[in-house]
């Protein structure tokens, strides 16, 4: 029973090691191993005191690894030692910490953490698609998130349960939804910031990777990888209203701060198609670089940036009138 | 508060709260001074708190201010105070060395050779 324990527990971190280094490919910062490792340990206490005694190590870890003295590399394996060392002794700690510290703080926390969602700046799907891709999507598909007014602050955490391969999440303008898709069930998922409850499962195309809400709020539109479709939501009832065929694995979408424009990246097509809100329908199709992923609008709408993973360009669109 | 078996490891915990009552300890703080591994720690930590010798608390700063997590810190009772004294001297009793004696010195001994 040790040794499957220990074997079982192996797995969980690599995993969730490996998901957490894909998910960081892109940025490549190193810093993210001492956390990755810890949220498997914060895994492993009793869900009683998880939130608790969880983020009182992440903020330990964020002062050692942020307010210590030392070179980075030195702080770097002392954040790494602290989280490994809290990855074996997780369960018995919250064993003894059940009695005093369950519970009593986890309502007032958890209001805390919707109100931080509003203003959150970093958001990271503790399942990434990087895992559900090389076939291990038996991670636990629960989507984690950190409020914080700068993306290295981990000020509060979080865990609520999604459907399997959380990839992208999308906070309403009001602050009050959040919606993120999941990758292998093939739904978007509704929570409710507030309570952190999930309030709806929707389903849409065959793996859907980006979310945006428009900017009054009334729709999300999600890309669907496989399907070659966005799905249009009406987030006053949560059902889909329109699935529009655009091009090849549509990845990134983002809609333009007027509320008329949504902008999808075909990943395959090296294209952006333009979809008009009022009729949900493709007007033109852009020529971009190579494999577009990222899409955003500037505020005042008049450019678009899109990023090509390919050819490590960022396109530029100039939008008139 | 209930018992809790002192150990020369939690004896070192304890030695460090003792320093100043008043004064709030942090977990990463408390790992240089005791030069504990967080593994070692956390544990004794826990077995502190939940016998009621150690309470915990949040720091009092605004996160989105200071941009970062409030830190727990930990602080011993009055009570739990005086005990760790006692048992630091017990302790310390048990584990001094006894007074250096002359080593004992191999002498070849004569005769036949």
């Amino acid at each position: 029973m040790k040794v499957r324990d220990i074997v079982g527990f192996l797995i969980l971190l690599i995993t969730a090691t490996v998901g957490d280094l894909v998910s960081e490919e892109l940025r490549s910062r190193l810093d993210r191993v001492p956390y990755a490792i810890l949220r498997v340990a914060i895994r492993r206490l009793p869900v009683e005191v998880r939130q608790n005694v969880g983020n009182e190590w992440l903020a330990e870890l964020h002062h050692i690894v942020h307010r210590t003295e030392g070179l980075p590399i030195t702080r770097l394996l002392s954040a790494i030692r602290y989280a490994l060392g809290l990855l074996w002794t997780a369960r018995r700690i919250g064993r003894n910490l059940k009695i005093v510290r369950g519970q009593r703080n986890a309502g007032s926390q958890k209001s805390t953490c919707g109100l931080s969602l509003h203003r959150q700046v970093a958001i990271v799907g503790a399942a990434s698609v990087g895992v559900a891709g090389i076939g291990i999507a038996a991670v636990e598909a629960t989507m984690s998130y950190w409020g914080a007014s700068a993306p290295s602050a981990v000020a509060y955490y979080a865990e609520v349960t999604v459907g399997k391969g959380p990839l992208s999440v999308a906070v309403s303008p009001d602050g009050h939804r959040a919606y993120i898709s999941n990758y292998v069930s093939d739904t978007v998922s509704v929570i409710n910031t507030g309570t952190n409850a999930v309030i709806g499962t929707i389903p849409v195309g065959e793996n859907p990777v980006s979310v945006a809400v428009s900017p009054n709020g009334r729709r999300a539109y999600i890309t669907n990888d496989h399907s070659n479709t966005v799905s249009v939501v009406d987030t006053g009832t949560n059902a889909v209203i329109g699935t529009i065929p655009v091009g090849e694995k549509p990845w990134g979408v983002a809609v333009s701060p007027d509320g008329r424009r949504v902008y999808i990246t075909n990943e395959h097509y090296n294209t952006v198609s333009v979809i008009d809100t009022g009729n949900n329908a493709v007007i033109s199709t852009i020529t971009v670089g190579s494999g577009p992923e990222g899409v955003a609008f500037s505020p005042d709408g008049r450019r678009a940036y899109i990023a090509n993973a390919r050819s490590g360009t960022v396109s530029v669109i100039k939008i008139s009138g | 508060m209930q018992e809790v078996r002192i150990t020369a490891t939690v004896g070192k915990v304890l030695r460090v709260f003792l320093d100043d009552i008043t004064e709030p300890r942090y977990g990463y703080e408390l790992m240089q001074r005791t030069e504990l591994a967080s593994g070692t720690l956390y544990p004794i930590l826990a077995r502190l708190e939940a016998a009621g010798w150690l309470i915990s608390d949040l720091e009092d700063i605004d996160a989105n201010v200071e941009h970062r997590p409030a830190r727990r810190f930990y602080r011993i009772t009055e009570a739990a105070a005086e005990m760790a004294r006692s048992e630091l001297i017990a302790l310390s009793n048990q584990l001094r060395p006894p007074v250096a004696q002359r080593p004992v010195r191999l002498r070849p001994q004569r005769g036949l050779a």
